[in-house]
């Protein structure tokens, strides 16, 4: 029991890193990583929330990566 | 081949021979026994006289009978929506009330009022011992014991 | 395709497939519902809601996992590909509904986390017939509820083509995982083998189309070409090719579709850009090789997407020689112009 509590609570705060990842990311970050997102609806950003929210680390190391480049 | 189509073709391969054994071990594992589900309420015809009563806060439960006693009924009534979605109601063996010795009488939902028939041996015994057991989570939830419910009380 | 990305791509074929889904949808949940009311008048709400949702969600699922090799076998089905995925979060929806109101049924009322009940209240790992069903339900849903997420093309780019499709892959377990919820669950507790013999027929139903679409790939690609006549291959007669249809050549592993278009043949690569589909298994629509996948489109003569889209896929030299179809199998850089061969 206490196990599966223990995994429960680090998915719990993993996905809610995630959400509030989401945020700023498909505010800005998501135009940054991909060209098609440029000018992209509301529509289309929120759509793709519920997968920023699981796959951010993902798309975290995306931003930083295009970020340097841009810098350098 | 695509890599992928090739994928998919060694999946379903795999799949080809899984699936169906997965589902004939499945299928004779069912229990031989009449599953829970038939012992649900029939919609038989409520019995006139109603024998005795046992009241509790979420339910009411009573032995119902037709005016020559020949024929046998378990009433239950929820009142209000109990916490437990689905349970079944046994008649413990005696003594202990281990479920999986016991006869089973029926099942209830969370919601709504229930008929079960009961065996017409069971007159002849002075004691009912009912037990509420839910399935899903093993637990005993309530143990309802009525004295000589078969007879009026004298 | 290249330009910026919107919510739902809906077009005009699309919204007709997505009328037509809601509709099925419809039509089923009145239809269960009505007839077990009928049946079982002692039918609760929530049981009706549980076993409707679950289903219809099931049905779909085989109706997805057929779509696939349909198409490969006969291109009369290539419309049911088109939205495919639509299809899908659709039936996602329906089991994450079934879900929702079995945690809450089962587990919610109790004074233990919902959870946290799910795996804890049956802990039978050794047992068959007493399995903890509702944990390989709830990894189908989990499984699905990931492609679900994932089912926008921003995905698709951004966690690579590779990834992606291996992740989809995964619904071939999650079926797999929602036989077996189906068979060591509500099976148990039925006595009518109706229901057994429906779900054997599903699986051997999806497993012979499969296996069907796989082998018949699998002789075209084994399919050898011996006629070589300066780099160029023999392949077929000339009037086997349908008017804006292809047939696909399979030579040095490669596939190149060879397209007739105002009797015209062009030869191009066989894999969109976007998702590899099948190009050769499209058609020509609006003057444009359209994938049946998605609808990502090609000019016949040199590969290019119309803009302002910008993909492009290799072009091959094809001619005609006394109505035989003669294809040179090396490519030329994606989006080259080739003059095509006419056919007399």
């Amino acid at each position: 029991m206490i196990f599966i509590t223990t995994i429960l609570i680090i998915m719990a705060l993993y996905l809610l890193a995630g959400l509030v990842f989401a945020i700023p990311f498909v505010i800005k970050g998501v135009a940054v990583i991909d060209e098609g997102a440029r000018g992209s609806s509301w529509g289309f950003r929120l759509i793709i929330i519920p997968g920023v929210t699981v796959f951010w680390p993902v798309l975290l190391n995306k931003w930083l990566h295009a970020s340097k480049i841009k810098r350098s | 081949m695509k890599p992928l189509r090739k994928r998919h073709l060694q999946v379903w391969t795999a799949w080809a021979i899984l699936l169906p054994v997965g589902i004939v071990l499945g299928w004779l594992a069912v229990p031989y026994q009449q599953p829970v589900k038939l012992l649900q309420s029939s919609a038989a015809d409520l019995l006139p006289v109603i024998m005795q009563t046992k009241e509790h806060n979420d339910y009411t439960v009573s032995i119902r009978s037709d005016h020559k006693h020949t024929a046998w009924q378990l009433e239950w009534k929820n009142k209000t929506a109990l916490t437990y979605p689905s349970a079944v109601i046994y008649k413990a063996g005696e003594p202990g009330n281990d479920p999986g010795k016991a006869e089973l009488i029926g099942r209830i939902e969370a919601r709504g009022d229930y008929v079960f028939e009961l065996k017409p041996g069971l007159a002849q015994s002075s004691r009912l011992k009912l037990v509420l057991y839910d399935f899903i989570h093993e637990a005993v939830i309530d143990t309802i014991i009525f004295k000589n419910p078969f007879r009026y009380p004298e | 395709m290249s330009a910026s990305y919107v919510a739902v791509g809906w077009n005009r074929q699309k919204k007709i497939y997505d009328w037509l889904i809601a509709g099925f949808c419809f039509t089923y949940l009145l239809l269960f519902i009505s007839v077990t009311l009928i049946v079982n008048e002692q039918v609760t709400f929530e049981t009706l809601l549980i076993r409707s949702t679950s289903t219809l969600a099931v049905l779909l699922l085989h109706v997805i996992l057929a779509i696939g090799p349909l198409c490969r076998l006969d291109k009369k089905f290539l419309p049911l590909l088109y939205n495919r995925r639509h299809l899908g979060v659709t039936m996602f929806t329906f089991a994450l509904a079934h879900g929702g109101f079995s945690i809450f049924q089962f587990h919610a009322l109790g004074n233990t986390n919902p959870f946290v009940s799910l795996f804890i209240s049956n802990t039978n790992f050794n047992s068959f017939a007493a399995f903890p069903f509702q944990a390989l339900g709830f990894f189908a849903l989990l499984i699905f509820f990931l492609m679900a997420i994932t089912s926008h093309d921003f995905w698709l780019h951004n966690l690579s083509p590779r990834v992606w499709k291996t992740l989809h892959m995964f619904v071939y377990l999650a079926y797999l995982l929602v036989v077996m919820h189906v068979m060591l669950g509500v099976i148990q507790y039925e006595n009518n083998p109706v229901f057994v013999i429906i779900i054997l027929a599903g699986a051997v139903t999806l497993i012979t189309l499969h296996l069907l679409a796989g082998s018949k790939e699998r002789k075209l690609d084994k399919r050898k070409f011996s006629l070589e006549q300066e780099g160029f291959m023999y392949v077929c007669p000339a009037e086997e090719i349908e008017d804006s249809r292809a047939k696909i050549f399979c030579i040095d592993k490669e596939r190149i579709a060879v397209y007739r278009h105002e009797n015209k043949l062009y030869a191009i690569h066989n894999v969109c850009k976007h998702q590899g589909g099948p190009l050769g298994e499209g058609k020509i629509l609006d003057g444009c090789i359209t994938c049946p996948w998605h609808g990502y489109q090609y000019l016949p003569h040199n590969g290019q997407s119309p803009p302002p889209f910008k993909e492009k896929v290799s072009t091959y030299d094809v001619k005609i020689i006394d109505g035989k179809v003669w294809l040179n199998p090396v490519p030329f850089p994606e989006g080259t112009e080739r003059p095509g061969a006419t056919i007399k």
